[in-house]
């Protein structure tokens, strides 16, 4: 390991809410040397972004309070430095990108300024600032750098947006840089490229990783060391390939042990026909969302729905629905047309098919408690009329998710986000529907939540023999639930297939770089894809 | 199967809501904001019944009788008016059409306006447009002036009052009300309703109404007092409330031109009017927190409440 630059040192940080202390970090030390990525890897809510802010003084205080620790780099303590002495080193010697680089950028400046900024707020003289802004523009991939210094942040696309960032937090040649979940929130092609960027970059200009995320394959990808982080605590940390392969702390174990795409591939058993859609056609003004969109569905039958942002896979989903309005096609449920029903027919067939939303947390009234909101569909269907009735099958439904009866009286905001997601799966199976159509049902979860709700969906697709449309970005989890797999990209299917063959004998190109840039959380096999697969470049 | 596992980790604590009441206790400036605008309602109720006569008795010898003594008995210990009345009396028989006026106006205008803005919100275009264009030419006009002209077509009558005051309040309501439903019913829980087949009144009064009516309950507190105020305005004119009737906002503006010599004329229903609006705004803050559930904690887990804070005395109702 490299002589270390930046040391954070028993740093212990707690936050004062009115619901009383939190500690957010407790007792965590790591460091960074030269030319090291180091990970910093955990759930939402363990603590893992919350020593990087401390180490760029973005923590608000109050609320937080650092109780104790040190942050050493280049001999001194960060966190005993005056503010401009921070504000000195921050952007110059450390640097940091973020999740979310429209929220980062100034939507009424030019990027050209913004990242010019970067250098004359240092007090560099403007012409430099500009000649470097071009290179390295350049230099992250970007097409025309003279054009695009031109151009505001929403005129780029996501990935690019995060190349801007990236180019901008490089401006200084910083020592170390400090990445949030770059990645998250992009699509796992572009995710594959910004990391193999950073990857260049660091080994370019022998600067210092810390990569803050919670996701396993990241890690493997791009990681040398991994801290492993639970409820503000370092539990585990190492190389990667040790971590990986010899975890130690029962933690590190259930989340490893959660990463999807490990399970055994489900075969589709022949059963009748549910639902079929020919030639299903949406645009909205000229942009074409939906070219022409064919499937079927059967029985019990669990069909994912596997493509990138603006491919069109949740328009398929709002058009069968009827929250959008096809132009053109037919959907066929049970032979009858979905979408030429009138009033009194579709709203039989709302309770024959349910929905489970990405986000539980917007996806249910906060103003109902979770017998309201189990119960809704019996009002609305003009079920179940008896009311003690009614209390012993919403006891009965969220036994059935996992949740205890005597939650049926508190509100959506006193659980987490696994348990919401829970409680909407309870609402659509209290309608007892044949089709459940799930859009990244699981994506807003962590992951070792992530694979309970996966779990506790395939035993309700087998116990009940509800049919699934599974519509998800992340291919682990489409292998591990999924019988039969389609593939879109931009509007029109490009392959399909049961899901071994999806995922063993891809036929069409996209299919094949979507494969080749999932992640892998074995840093084993991601390093022996990296050597025979050279990843395209858009 | 890992289900239990999250069957076990914690919610937080159970809470069954505690009763309404209990939790007005908590809060203490609340509750003393309840008692008053009680005792003003109970005022409002019984006291031109009451106190009717005694508070149209005119008694030249007490005149502008200065305030705080028993000498002429307790109607007078808040002094009396330029025509000798007592104006503890007349404060009291004066609460009645104050009340009635101003609550008639702020529910009706807050009912017709919700109503409005809710379909504004949730329909198309074109029933949008046509309905925020008329709320356009009544925000164009001034409400002064309208009400003007149509009481003087009409003639000063209370429903008359309530009508044109009501009539130049809806679009505040209207306006708020579909930005707010404009917002909501992009949300996901309304389109998982939409999902579940629920109706168009279901998902507006059972999923759009409870989310906006937070912020209608604050514009409604608010507008209480503006009513008042432009209540006596009309009085002062001519066409609002006609003597011997009487309400807070034509006992300020009658006492206007005495201000140097008997302040009491004035300041009394003056401090009326300010302790309605101001009782009324504490009273809805508390509301918006009870009724929602996210915030509702906030008034279970405070079992001491800062003390600091003195109900007013109730004897002004």
């Amino acid at each position: 390991m490299a002589e270390a630059l930046l040391t954070v040192k028993n740093l212990s940080v707690d936050f004062h809410t009115a619901r009383g202390t939190v500690h957010a970090v407790k007792d965590v030390s790591w460091s960074v040397g030269r030319g090291e990525t180091l990970a910093i890897l955990g759930e939402s809510g363990s603590g893992k972004s919350v020593s990087a802010n401390a180490v760029m003084n973005l923590l608000d205080t109050p609320p937080a309070r650092i109780v104790s620790g040190e942050i050493l780099y280049d001999g001194k303590d960060l966190l005993r430095v005056s503010y401009e002495e921070h504000r000195a080193l921050n952007g110059k010697k450390i640097a940091m990108i973020f999740q979310d680089p429209l929220g980062h950028l100034n939507p009424v400046y030019t990027v050209g300024w913004q990242i010019v900024e970067m250098m004359t707020a240092h007090g560099r003289p403007a012409a430099m600032a500009r000649a470097r802004a071009l290179e390295l523009i350049a230099r992250v991939g970007i097409a025309d750098p003279e054009a695009a210094m031109r151009k505001y942040p929403h005129q780029f696309s996501g990935g690019q947006r995060q190349r801007l960032m990236i180019a901008m937090a490089l401006m200084l040649k910083p020592d170390i840089l400090i990445a949030d979940e770059p990645t998250t929130a992009l699509d796992v092609t572009i995710q594959a490229e910004v990391l193999a960027l950073l990857k260049e970059l660091q080994a370019e200009t022998g600067m210092g990783l810390v990569l803050i995320t919670h996701d396993l394959g990241v890690v493997a990808e791009i990681a040398d060391r991994v801290v492993v982080m639970n409820q503000g605590e370092i539990v585990e940390t190492g190389s990667v390939r040790d971590v990986y392969h010899h975890p130690q702390h029962a933690y590190t174990k259930k989340l490893i042990g959660a990463a999807p795409g490990k399970g055994e591939i489900k075969l589709l058993e022949a059963a009748p026909l549910l639902l079929e859609t020919k030639a299903l056609k949406k645009s909205y003004g000229g942009f074409t969302a939906l070219k022409g969109a064919s499937l079927t569905l059967l029985r019990g039958q669990s069909l994912a729905v596997v493509g990138e942002s603006g491919s069109g896979k949740s328009t398929l989903a709002r058009t069968l629905l009827r929250l959008e309005d096809a132009d053109g096609g037919e959907a066929l449920w049970k032979g009858r047309d979905l979408l030429r029903m009138g009033a009194r027919e579709l709203l039989g067939v709302r309770r024959e098919i349910q929905m489970v939303f990405q986000d539980p947390t917007q996806s249910l009234n906060p103003r109902m408690s979770v017998y309201q909101l189990i119960a809704e569909g019996w009002d609305i269907h003009r079920l179940m009329p008896d009311r003690a009735q009614r209390r012993a099958r919403v006891a009965e439904l969220l036994d059935q998710v996992g949740l205890a009866p005597e939650h049926a009286e508190r509100y959506p905001h006193q659980f987490s986000g696994g348990q919401r997601q829970r409680i909407a799966i309870a609402r659509a199976l209290a309608l007892e529907p044949e089709l459940i159509i799930c859009d990244e049902a699981v994506s807003a979860l962590d992951v070792s939540i992530q694979a309970q709700v996966i779990a506790l969906l395939d035993s309700l697709r087998r116990r009940l023999g509800i049919a699934f449309l599974f519509i998800a970005h992340d291919l682990g989890v489409v292998r591990d639930f999924a019988d039969t797999v389609i593939v879109m990209q931009a509007g029109e299917i490009v392959e399909r297939g049961p899901t071994a063959q999806i995922f063993d004998a891809p036929q069409h190109p996209y299919t094949q770089r979507l494969l080749a840039a999932n992640l892998d959380p074995d840093p084993d096999v991601q390093a022996s894809r990296r050597a025979s697969i050279a990843a395209p470049h858009a | 199967m890992t289900d239990t596992s999250l069957a076990k980790s914690p919610a937080p604590a159970p809470r069954a809501a505690p009763p309404l009441l209990a939790m007005l206790w908590r809060d203490k400036l609340a509750f003393a904001s309840a008692v008053i605008l009680l005792l003003i309602v109970v005022a409002a109720l019984l006291g031109p019944a009451l106190l009717g006569e005694m508070a149209n008795d005119q008694n030249l010898r007490g005149r502008n009788f200065a305030p705080f003594s028993f000498a002429r008995g307790w109607q007078f210990f808040l002094g009396g008016d330029s025509l000798g009345r007592p104006m503890l009396a007349r404060l009291i028989v004066a609460a009645h059409s104050t009340i009635l006026i101003a609550a008639g106006t702020v529910a009706a205008a807050a009912l017709v306006g919700a109503a409005a803005g809710l379909v504004a919100g949730y329909m198309g275009k074109t029933t949008s447009q046509v309905i925020m264009r008329l709320a356009d030419v009544i925000m164009s006009f001034p409400s002064l002036l309208l009400a003007v002209v149509v009481l003087y077509v009409l003639g000063p009558s209370i429903p008359n009052m309530i009508l044109v005051l009501a009539i130049t309040r809806i679009p505040i309501y209207l306006r708020t009300t579909r930005a707010e439903v404009l917002e909501v019913r992009e949300r996901m829980f309304v389109q998982a309703a939409v999902v579940m087949g629920a109706s168009h009144r279901r998902i507006i009064f059972r999923h759009i109404l409870p989310v906006v009516a937070p912020t209608l309950l604050t514009i409604a507190t608010l507008d209480f007092a503006f009513v008042m105020l432009a209540e006596s305005s009309l009085s002062f004119l001519g066409i609002g409330v006609q003597p011997p009737d009487i309400t807070w906002g034509l006992m300020v503006a009658q006492g206007r031109p005495y201000l140097t010599t008997a302040w009491w004329l004035a300041f009394w229903p003056g401090l009326l009017i300010v302790i309605t609006a101001l009782a009324l705004n504490l009273l809805s803050g508390w509301m918006r927190i009870a009724l929602d559930p996210n915030q509702r904690w906030r008034l279970e887990a405070r079992s001491t409440a800062p003390s600091g804070a003195k109900p007013a005395s109730p004897t002004h109702g």
